[in-house]
């Protein structure tokens, strides 16, 4: 499908979340981050939301940050993302969608000529030197909605991690 | 004429199983048909393995299913007026699911349109159904998308999208109208399922050419309303769809059952039995009865309990199944006929049948 993917560096970005904080995916740097791509519209984003939010709850105190960024939308879909569901996570808005675009596989969806939309309900784990770790792509027959394959990913770094210290 | 060959295949669990594949290939330069490879299982979940078909419910996700019939609707047109479902028999119907938001739903409408305009002269119908937006938002997006050649219509609510959801699909879906966004299902001139496909981006096929692959061979294979084509058994063993004669009836509340009874009556012929509800064996397949009508609501069907045969649970003699039968609120329409879907798999002592699916229609009580 072309670049990026897992082993490739993760695209920097710089956006802003809900509360108006900038964050900068380089600056977190040493933490593992997961990234989500959601939209308000999406039936994916959707279910997914509840079980983004719980993540970062799960993985409070450790060295895991999860953001997600909401894909071209108005303010009335980011606002409707942010109502449905407390998210205790920077929420980052990517109005143009160049930043999700930067993300998307060249071969990915050819059909699809927005190519920031073929990310929505896609997510990854960034280790800690900014590599892409994994990347899954909205698959709908075999939605993950409780990310438990997110959530394996960050545990396999996070044991890596504490295993070349000890 | 159609060209199909039979390939047996053994099995043994006791029992010898015989399992029919029907091909049904294209008749060029003489070639009247070709021998199937053995398949080990048979079943709908065999489509969703189907290159373009990707994405078919299984089995497992409940009803509605290929081969049962499809749920009813009527929904507001935007050319005006409504179109029922129902009224669309005679016809074969392509039915898709869409939201203007969708970016897959939108690449898909433009062949959908083609499709619509190939597919015409063989009397067949396109309809794409609009979920849950406003309908000036349908309304503004179909002027620019939708080809005049498509049957464009709107379920605002998702009330017609939510009885073609199965309800192990999606099941993290509250709303269960949204399980249906970018669903494409194929059904017959009887109003039967034979296609039923969920989204499935990891084998998107915007062109739908697995649907048209799949519309062509299904358009040869039948035009009866048995969603299989009747088939002859080898010997002198009673065709797999002789084995069982239907009849069903509504029967009033009857103490200790406070609510009105679908009875369903499967007279199973002397020397045979048909494969339980519940058998222990998973590769056997089991009996299956469902019911659906219009402004009725059925419970889960009660099947008689089952004769132990060794390792099989079986029914013969007369099987009479129950579906508790409820009256939709009195705002709904009165209520149609009611639609009787059965699925049973016919056995001798030493072997059985291909499995097949019969149909009855019972008046409304």
């Amino acid at each position: 499908m072309g670049s990026p993917h897992p082993g490739d560096a993760a695209p920097d970005f710089e956006l802003t979340d809900q509360r108006g904080a900038k964050v900068k995916l380089s600056d977190l740097r040493g933490s593992v981050v997961v990234l989500a791509f959601v939209t308000s519209w999406c039936p994916f984003s959707q279910a997914e939301q509840p079980h983004l939010a719980s993540l970062a709850d799960q993985y409070r105190g450790q060295n895991v940050k999860v953001l997600a960024v909401d894909i071209k939308e108005a303010d009335e879909g980011y606002a409707r993302y942010l109502a449905r569901v407390p998210m205790p996570i920077p929420v980052l808005r990517d109005r143009t969608g160049e930043v999700v675009a930067s993300y998307t596989p060249d071969r990915a969806q050819p059909a699809i000529k927005d190519r920031a939309a073929v990310l929505v309900t896609s997510n990854l784990v960034i280790d800690a030197g900014g590599r892409i770790r994994f990347f899954t792509m909205a698959d709908t027959a075999n939605f993950d909605a409780d990310l438990v394959f997110v959530r394996r990913a960050v545990d396999d770094l996070l044991r890596s991690a504490s295993g070349s210290r000890g | 004429m159609i060209p199909r060959s039979l390939a047996a295949t053994a099995r043994a669990a006791g029992l010898v199983f015989g399992v029919f594949a029907v091909i049904l290939a294209a008749l060029t330069a003489g070639v009247t048909g070709c021998a199937a490879a053995p398949t080990p299982r048979p079943g709908p979940s065999a489509m969703s393995e189907r290159p373009g078909l990707r994405g078919s419910v299984r089995p497992e996700m409940g009803s509605p299913q290929p081969g049962e019939p499809a749920p009813d609707f009527e929904l507001p047109a935007l050319a005006g007026g409504t179109v029922r479902l129902s009224s669309l028999r005679g016809a074969w119907v392509e039915l898709h699911f869409t939201g203007t938001w969708c970016p897959y739903c939108d690449v898909e409408i433009a062949h959908l349109g083609e499709l619509s305009v190939d597919f015409a002269p063989r009397n067949v119908k396109v309809l794409v159904v609009d979920l849950q937006e406003e309908p000036e938002v349908w309304s503004a997006y179909a002027r620019q998308r939708v080809a005049p050649s498509l049957i464009a219509l709107q379920d605002r609510t998702g009330a017609a999208a939510i009885r073609f959801a199965p309800p192990r699909a999606q099941p993290s879906f509250t709303d269960r109208a949204q399980v249906l966004f970018d669903a494409t299902l194929v059904i017959d001139p009887a109003g039967v399922i034979r296609v039923f496909l969920l989204p499935d981006t990891a084998h998107f096929d915007p062109s739908f050419r697995g649907v048209r692959v799949e519309l062509d061979r299904q358009m040869r294979g039948s035009t009866v309303i048995a969603a299989e084509p009747v088939r002859r058994a080898p010997g002198d063993l009673l065709a797999p769809d002789r084995v069982v004669d239907l009849s069903a009836a509504v029967r009033p509340p009857e103490r200790p059952e406070p609510a009105e009874m679908l009875v369903v009556r499967l007279a199973i012929a002397p020397g045979y039995h048909i494969v339980s509800d519940h058998p222990p064996d998973p590769f056997s397949i089991p009996t299956v009865v469902r019911a659906s009508a219009e402004g009725l609501e059925f419970g889960a069907p009660v099947y008689p309990a089952a004769t132990r045969v060794g390792a099989l649970s079986v029914f013969d003699g007369t099987a009479e199944v129950r579906l508790p039968l409820h009256r939709a609120p009195v705002q709904a329409a009165a209520p149609t006929a009611i639609a009787v879907y059965v699925r049973y798999q016919a056995c001798t002592e030493s072997r059985c049948l291909a499995p097949v699916r019969k149909g009855l229609t019972v008046a409304p009580p």
